[in-house]
């Protein structure tokens, strides 16, 4: 039972199935395009519209679907399937739009739809078709044209032919969608044109068509801001926003409050007191936007400049007046501010309708310009824009002139200085100068003045003014004390350079400077200083290394009493001259290098001391370097050729080089003076040493050589000659005869000789002898006994030259050859040696030159 | 502007055939400048071939002319461009606005001025005015543009090519006319003179 009933069932939906698939609910479909001002150019958006026949009961409500499928209608190529989702309720009325990708001129368009729910899918509809244009066109067409797109749009154009053409091949429209039409591939515009052109050239055709589009921006203004003038108008102006691009009839259109305005600019009624909305719209093919502003006409016053700016100058004050192009501007509360060269005037000034204004303070005969502003002083909102005058000021008297005066040459001048344009107040046309009852006019160019009277030794009392247009002004007195008797001590500025004592002054003192060097009539300055200042002067000299002398007065009932004097360098600089005439003088191996000092202008600072740097000529390398605070030095130098370098400096440091090139050199004929005048001295000693020992010779005898008593002998000596005789083989034989003497005195060592001698003769070998002489000098003293007696032997020889006949002494020729030199009371002894051989010292021999 | 004095500044001794011949060679090189300027700022101008028929015909003349007829066939041919140029002005100045005030623009207001001078110049050189041609009828300022093909600004940028070609091509004829008709009288003047 149960197994029917489901088959039933079963059979029961299927057939209802079939029969609502056979019925079309869907009916009143309507396909087509919205037509705006640009929709012939080119049309996107298909609309599509129908009624559904089974519409939910009252107050009930289900979900339906639609399926929707769009077709090329000529191909029947299906661009877009999309099934819709709806809620159907009481109303059956459906609306759907699709955006095609394509202008939907370019080829017609099919639609068709079905309906779908729950339980039911109904059948399609026929094809809804909205008809292209090229079913139509006669001439080639080209969509969309003329249309406006946002940047950064892709599009795709298409182009219709005529029958049987076809693009030509450099063509972008590529892809054919109807027998006419083809289409390009979706072109991109990422930037802002006035316009952007495709052409659409056919095969083998001069004819072409094509499109123009317009790529840009929506509107995008900002900042409406609504201010009034004159209270009677509203002027809105607002900030523009970036380039839209697009220009002429696509420009953006403005209107405020529904009336068009300019650019950037809108005037409206004013109601004043009241609050009112500005609105602005600002429209273009790609978008609007709106801007408002709301506000009290009265609280956004935003005064004009003021107009038709005058005025009245006078001496040190100034009447501005001006007008203001609104109608009801006498009671309206107003505030002005004032700029005077370029700085706010100290106060503003406010009044209803306020046109005039006085400043003062002003300085006359001066420039000024003058800009005025004013704004509503009730509810401020904003300063007007200036208006500008420029006006001069009219003369008034100058200011008293500062006098000073100048001793020169026993001269005695007045200066005075020169007004500025401050002091002046207009144009100096003459001082005048008063000496007692003479006045002298002088002219503006004349700032120093002679009063010599030739009585300088009295005060002088001169009275100075000075003259413009306005008239004279006030006069300055000075009285000019007596010419000093004495000279002024001047000292040298220390390091509390400007200060000086305190002095009952009773008008302040004053201080003059003036360079020291260059010193004219007129040259000096001077600065007068209250009493109640600090008794202190700074000043800065414009020229370092320049030499001042600066003196201080006190000013006692306007007369001058000078306190002190001196001079100084503000700066010192190295010294611009070298020293001067740099001389050498030599004595001996002294050298006085002297010079006279740099040039005093050329000092540039005090000089400190000197540097003197010795080199050896061709030699970098100094020998000597001495500093002095004189100009001189003392050197000691060898001789040789030297360069001398002398530097002068001050604190600021080293001057130039003075150069001298000195030859030290030795003098003969002081050489041979000298030598010859210690000769002779040394002389005069001897001689005088040689006569007073002659004179006191037995003094000095006795002293010396006291005299040895005689020896007595018991006696007598044989006085007979000696004989030598030559033997063979080589010996000698000498014998002495007689020999007896009593002088010779008797030792040990003679005792011996003695004997040899009185054996009458000695037998000696000439070799040996000979040879023991020679080879060993020393041998010799073993004879002096011998000798000894030998000279004293000799007194009593006949023959004293020693030229002894002895018969065949060959053998010994060179002794004959000897000369023997008798001395005092010496005997020589016999110089048995040969030429070269000398015997050097002997108690009792003394060696004789040969 | 090249040969600016040339027209600008008169010449004494030379006559008016001259001066209207000079001024018409300084136009023609005015129109052939305009035309390049307006190629670059519509660059896909650059190798446009355009085709139908000229804007300005005049042919209602007879084939035989003098050089007097010829120099008032001239004279209405320009006066046609004139008239083209005030309507492609007008038309611009509407699509592009009137701040575009390039070299283009400027030329152009020059080309417009030295244009009526010279129309009123060959007027001058006539005795009867328009010589041997009738006057053509007053140019609409929308003739003419559907006949490009295309519509709209496109059709607008062609049509404004197509004028300017119109002005090269008739201030070179006026050129030659006045330079002919200037020669024809000096050799008039010549023979009467002796």
């Amino acid at each position: 039972m149960s197994v029917w009933l489901l088959c039933a069932l079963l059979f029961s939906l299927i057939c209802q199935t079939e029969q609502d698939g056979r019925s079309l609910p869907i009916k009143e479909v309507e396909v087509y395009v919205e037509k705006t001002n640009t929709s012939d150019l080119g049309a996107w958006v298909l609309n599509v519209k129908w009624r559904d026949e089974l519409k939910a009961g009252n107050n009930e409500s289900r979900k339906v679907s639609y399926d929707v499928e769009v077709y090329y209608t000529e191909q029947m190529w299906s661009v877009h399937s999309e099934t819709i989702h709806v809620t159907q309720g009481n109303t059956a009325l459906h609306h759907w739009k699709w955006t095609s990708p394509i202008p939907l001129q370019c080829t017609s368009h099919s639609v068709r739809l079905r309906r779908r729910d729950q339980y039911h899918i109904s059948e399609w509809t026929p094809l809804y078709t909205y008809k292209g244009e090229d079913l139509s066109a006669t001439r080639i067409k080209v969509f969309p044209r003329d249309q406006v797109f946002m940047v950064g749009s892709n599009i795709t154009f298409c182009c219709i032919l005529e029958k049987e053409n076809v693009p030509s091949s450099d063509s972008e429209f590529v892809k054919r969608i109807s027998n006419r039409t083809y289409i390009t591939k979706s072109l991109h515009f990422d930037s802002p044109s006035s316009n952007s052109d495709i052409r659409c050239d056919v095969n083998g055709s001069s004819y072409s068509g094509g499109s123009t589009v317009f790529i840009g921006y929506p509107p995008d203004d900002h900042s409406l801001t609504c201010v009034t003038r004159n209270l009677t108008s509203v002027e809105c102006r607002w900030e523009m926003g970036r380039d839209t691009g697009l220009r002429g009839v696509r420009r953006t259109i403005y209107t405020l409050n529904g009336r068009v305005c300019e650019i950037n600019k809108c005037v409206l009624p004013a109601v004043p007191n009241q609050v009112t909305n500005w609105t602005l719209i600002a429209k273009n093919d790609l978008g609007v936007k709106t801007l408002t502003d709301t506000a009290d006409p009265t609280h956004r016053v935003l005064l004009r400049a003021p107009s038709k700016l005058s005025h009245t100058a006078h001496a040190r004050s100034v009447t501005l007046e001006w007008s203001w192009d609104m109608t009801n501007c006498t009671s309206f509360p107003m505030i002005c501010r004032v700029m005077l060269n370029g700085s706010f005037y100290n106060k503003t000034f406010s009044g209803k309708g306020l046109s005039s204004i006085v400043l003062d303070h002003l300085q006359p005969f001066a420039n000024y310009t003058v800009n005025v502003s004013c704004g509503s002083d009730e509810h401020f909102y904003k300063w007007s824009e200036w208006s500008n005058i420029t006006f001069t000021t009219k003369e008034d008297i100058p200011e008293a002139v500062d006098v000073w005066f100048k001793y020169f040459n026993q001269n005695t001048y007045v200066l005075w200085k020169p007004l500025n344009q401050q002091q002046s107040h207009g144009i100096i046309t003459q001082y005048e100068l008063t000496k007692g009852k003479r006045r002298e006019i002088i002219g503006i160019n004349t700032l120093c003045y002679n009063v010599t009277t030739g009585n300088e030794r009295s005060d002088q009392n001169i009275t100075v003014s000075a003259k413009n247009s306005a008239g004279l002004s006030l006069p300055t007195t000075i009285i000019i004390p007596g010419y000093p008797d004495n000279e002024v001590h001047i000292s040298r500025i220390s390091s509390r350079n400007g200060e000086w004592e305190y002095f009952n002054s009773t008008c302040g003192y004053v201080v003059e400077w003036f360079p020291t060097y260059t010193e004219k009539q007129c040259t000096v300055q001077w600065k007068k200083i209250p009493e109640s200042e600090h008794a202190t002067w700074y000043h800065t000299w414009k020229q370092n290394g320049e030499k001042y002398t600066v003196s201080v007065y006190a000013c006692n009932e306007n007369k001058p009493v000078l306190l002190q004097r001196s001079e100084g360098y503000a700066i010192e600089q190295k010294p611009s001259g070298r020293v001067q005439d740099l001389k050498g003088k030599q004595n001996g191996r002294n050298l006085e290098l002297y010079w006279n000092e740099v040039p005093l202008q050329q000092q540039k600072g005090f000089i400190q001391g000197y540097k003197v740097i010795t080199f050896l000529s061709g030699s970098k390398t100094p020998v000597n370097t001495t500093v002095t605070k004189e100009p001189r030095v003392n050197l000691i130098l060898d001789p040789g050729t030297y360069t001398f370098h002398v530097s002068a400096f001050t604190s600021g440091g080293y001057g130039g080089n003075a150069t001298l090139i000195f030859n030290m050199e030795i003098k003969i004929f002081q050489m041979i003076v000298t030598t010859v005048v210690g000769c002779s001295a040394a002389t005069l000693v001897f001689i005088i040493i040689t006569v007073l020992c002659y004179r006191k010779r037995k003094w000095l005898k006795k002293l010396l050589y006291p005299d040895i008593p005689k020896p007595k002998l018991a006696g007598k000596w044989t006085t007979k000659g000696m004989y030598c005789t030559q033997m063979t083989e080589g010996y000698m034989k000498c014998e002495i005869q007689e020999v007896h003497g009593s002088e010779c005195p008797a030792t040990a060592e003679s005792t011996h000789g003695l004997d040899l001698i009185s054996s009458n003769s000695t037998l000696f070998p000439a070799k040996h002898f000979y040879q023991n002489i020679s080879e060993s000098p020393a041998d010799v003293s073993y004879y002096p006994p011998l000798l000894l007696c030998a000279q004293k032997l000799t007194s009593i020889i006949e023959n004293p030259s020693y030229n002894m006949t002895i018969p065949e002494l060959d053998n010994v020729a060179q002794i004959s050859e000897l000369t023997l030199e008798m001395q005092d009371s010496y005997l020589p002894a016999p110089n048995f040696v040969q030429k070269d051989f000398v015997v050097k010292d002997s108690t009792c021999y003394k060696p004789q030159s040969a | 502007m090249e040969g600016a004095a040339e027209s600008d500044t008169p010449v004494p001794g030379r006559s008016a055939a001259d001066r209207a011949a000079a001024l018409a060679r300084l136009l023609h090189r005015d129109c052939t400048r305009l035309l390049e300027l307006y190629k670059e700022r519509e660059s896909f101008l650059s190798h446009h071939v355009p085709g139908g028929e000229r804007l300005v015909t005049l042919a209602l003349c007879p084939e035989a002319l003098s050089t007097a007829e010829q120099v008032g066939h001239v004279r209405s041919a320009l006066r046609r461009c004139k008239e083209l140029l005030e309507c492609l002005i007008s038309r611009e100045v509407e699509e592009m606005g009137q701040e575009l005030e390039g070299e283009f623009e400027s030329l152009r207001k020059t080309v417009k001025d030295r244009l009526g001078h010279l129309v009123h110049s060959t007027g001058a050189l006539l005795e009867n005015g328009e010589g041997g041609c009738p006057p053509s009828p007053q140019i609409q300022c929308d003739e003419g543009q559907d006949e490009v093909e295309g519509s709209g600004s496109f059709a607008a940028k062609l049509w404004t090519y197509r004028v300017l070609l119109e002005l090269i091509h008739w201030t070179d004829s006026a050129s030659q006319t006045l330079h002919v008709f200037h020669t024809e009288t000096q050799g008039q003047q010549q023979q009467q003179l002796l």
